[in-house]
């Protein structure tokens, strides 16, 4: 299958590049100075702190494949899009995301429409996905699918790495 | 003269076992010529036969002159659909005696060789006469003014030589079939591996698509066309006396991508390629119309720049409409096995559905990790500075060994609070005790666990066994390092979590010392 060995090609030098670019990021992140004491806004910065961790690793996850991918594409032009005041409301809205698909994933039993609302589920999961047809749709998930998990390790291995010192 | 002809063609077809995988057009060449059907395609069979040596070039060129007057003369019956070239072959048929040798040579020389050479000559010369099909040009026919894709792919097909152009001549109407049959014939007994899933073509549907413009994955789709045209014609050469109308299906669906184009399957020349597609398209038509007695593919009213070839199975509705679905269809059941390779555990499960739930599982099951990680990362703060080398020579990319087998007690004690406080929904906590994502289980083993986290209310059935985790491991070593972080992560659960926390009141933000509530 031409896509799988794509896929398998990809994770290599995939790491790699993601990886320089979330520890850039990240270092970036981390200099980032905390705000003055106080209770509620340290509460905030550690909550955008996150976030923007958050995004830097999917951006970066994103800007590895640059504009070859429709979902890397969607994602980029998400993030720059909700800029940091809205970044809060993507994170939630991420989540809202998800718990609506979980919903549904309970309600609906194993009916033939049960794939038709997969199909919209998995449209939403995967970003850019709203514009595509069902085969193109696959395709990308495919392709995220192998991304995440990459970018899943690479950002386990960090944190290991940060967490555990030689 | 035909069958005398044909005679050093069959020999060499049978002697030369190793014909590449791309003449498939050579049996053809013996079926058209016994076939006889058509006149215009024998008179032109006879004139290259007579004449390989174009009178054009000279008798050292033999392979040359003889790949290009067949060009000429394929693109003239492409395009004309009648005896257009026959003024070439009265004059070519002088040429019998030396012509029957010259047409030899490039048989029994090593195609390849010449073919490369023809093919950088006739690449060069093929952009200059743009398109190509008038039938009144014909005394310019002789080297390239024909189809430029057409002498591409004659140039490409390693085993070259006539015996292809002999076989593209016989591509309108019925001979096609024999084409095909032909092809097949040969290509079976070169084992032809390149082209190889000899399996049952003419049930499957074999899917091609034609776009300006081609890219790598149309080539490969067209590499897939031709062996899957060769295998079905295969299928059809025993039949080829008979031509069920399994053949006339077989050649009526070669009558379209005319079969040259398919051979070339490299698209550099799909732009040109397509004009003598587009003539061939009317051409075959109608001979398609007269010859065939059923047309099964229906295919002619797709748009000629741009058209899908499927081989309809058997039994199976084939009109436009029921074709291009099931093409749809086995596009997405591609897609889906690919998917299935991919996400862990879905190799049982079958049926589409099931696959997309699992799918949709592991998917958002991923971006909680994301999301998880990232959060760990950002209240871990890099105590050293990120030297990307010696990060990346390390063998950290096996970070799930690492978890797993790691037992750091104090390090990660972030870990596990702001994971439990993490849970964002329902949703997401039943997606993360799916059995997929075990993973939430490692770092709580691997983390320390603080006591805190026994106030961390308890979330769905997860968090059970991580609680004794957490107790057994839990130890009140706390760095002052660590500090902060955990009361950050503290901070970040409590506003992610939608529950409150009953450690809420236990860490305050600013507090240096990490209250350890029991």
């Amino acid at each position: 299958m031409g896509s799988l060995s794509d896929l398998n090609n990809v994770s290599s030098h995939l790491k790699s590049r993601f990886a320089r670019g979330f520890l850039r990021a990240l270092a970036r992140i981390h200099n980032l100075s905390p705000p003055p004491a106080s209770s509620s806004s340290n509460q905030d910065f550690a909550l955008r702190k996150c976030q923007r961790v958050k995004l830097a690793a999917y951006a970066s996850m994103a800007s590895a494949f640059g504009k070859r991918r429709v979902w890397s594409r969607a994602m980029l032009q998400r993030i720059r899009c909700h800029s940091s005041s809205v970044r809060r409301g993507k994170v939630r809205q991420h989540m809202r995301t998800m718990r609506r698909s979980g919903k549904k994933r309970k309600k609906i039993g194993r009916e033939l429409a049960a794939k038709a609302q997969d199909v919209k589920k998995l449209r939403k999961l995967v970003p850019g996905g709203e514009s595509m047809d069902l085969e193109g749709l696959l395709r990308e998930t495919a392709h995220y699918v192998k991304c995440l998990v990459t970018q899943v390790q690479v950002m386990r291995s960090i944190a290991d790495f940060c967490s555990c010192p030689p | 003269m035909e069958s005398n002809s044909s005679n050093p063609i069959g020999m060499d077809v049978h002697s030369n076992g190793q014909l590449p995988n791309n003449c498939f057009f050579n049996p053809s060449w013996e079926n058209s010529i016994s076939m006889d059907q058509t006149d215009p395609f024998e008179s032109a069979l006879s004139s290259i036969v007579s004449s390989p040596v174009a009178s054009t070039m000279g008798p050292g060129e033999g392979d040359h002159g003889m790949i290009k007057e067949l060009i000429g003369r394929l693109g003239v019956i492409c395009n004309s659909g009648e005896i257009s070239p026959q003024s070439y072959f009265e004059h070519r048929s002088s040429n019998n005696s030396t012509n029957t040798s010259a047409y030899t040579t490039p048989l029994n020389s090593p195609p390849k060789l010449s073919l490369s050479m023809m093919d950088h000559q006739i690449r060069g010369n093929f952009w200059m006469p743009g398109t190509q099909f008038h039938p009144h040009s014909q005394q310019s026919f002789v080297p390239f003014s024909t189809d430029p894709g057409f002498a591409e792919r004659a140039a490409r097909s390693s085993c070259f030589g006539v015996r292809n152009f002999a076989g593209g001549l016989q591509l309108n109407g019925s001979q096609r079939q024999a084409v095909t049959a032909k092809k097949e014939k040969v290509l079976s007994r070169d084992g032809n591996s390149g082209f190889g899933d000899a399996g049952d073509s003419r049930e499957g549907s074999s899917l091609s698509e034609q776009i300006p413009g081609v890219e790598m994955n149309n080539m490969r789709a067209q590499n897939d066309a031709n062996a899957r045209k060769r295998k079905s014609a295969q299928r059809g050469k025993p039949k080829d006396s008979t031509l069920p109308p399994k053949d006339s299906e077989v050649a009526g669906e070669n009558n379209q991508p005319s079969p040259k184009k398919i051979k070339s399957g490299e698209a550099a020349e799909n732009g040109s390629g397509k004009e003598c597609d587009e003539n061939a398209d009317k051409v075959s038509q109608g001979d398609k119309n007269q010859k065939l007695g059923k047309d099964s593919k229906s295919k002619q009213p797709e748009p000629p720049k741009d058209y899908i070839h499927v081989r309809a199975r058997r039994g199976q509705a084939t009109d436009s409409h029921s074709l291009a679905e099931r093409v749809r269809r086995e596009k997405i059941s591609q897609r889906m096995k690919v998917l299935q390779d991919l996400v862990p555990g879905c190799n049982k499960v079958t049926g589409k559905a099931v696959m997309l739930d699992e799918i949709i599982n592991y998917v958002q099951s991923l971006q909680c990790q994301v999301e998880f990680l990232s959060m760990k990362l950002a209240t871990l703060n890099p105590r050293m500075d990120f030297n990307v080398e010696a990060f990346l020579s390390k063998d950290i990319f096996q970070s799930r060994g690492l978890l797993a087998h790691s037992d750091f007690p104090l390090d990660s004690s972030s870990a596990p609070t702001f994971h439990y406080g993490f849970q964002p929904s329902h949703g997401m906590i039943s997606a993360m005790s799916e059995p997929e994502v075990q993973y939430p289980e490692n770092p709580l083993n691997a983390v320390i666990h603080r006591n805190r986290s026994n106030h961390l209310p308890p979330i769905d059935g997860f968090p059970e066994a991580s609680s004794q985790v957490i107790k057994k491991s839990s130890s009140e070593l706390m760095s002052a390092m660590w500090e902060d972080d955990l009361q950050s992560v503290v901070q970040m659960g409590i506003a992610q979590n939608h529950q409150p926390l009953s450690f809420h009141g236990s860490a305050e933000p600013n507090h240096p010392q990490m209250k350890v509530k029991s």
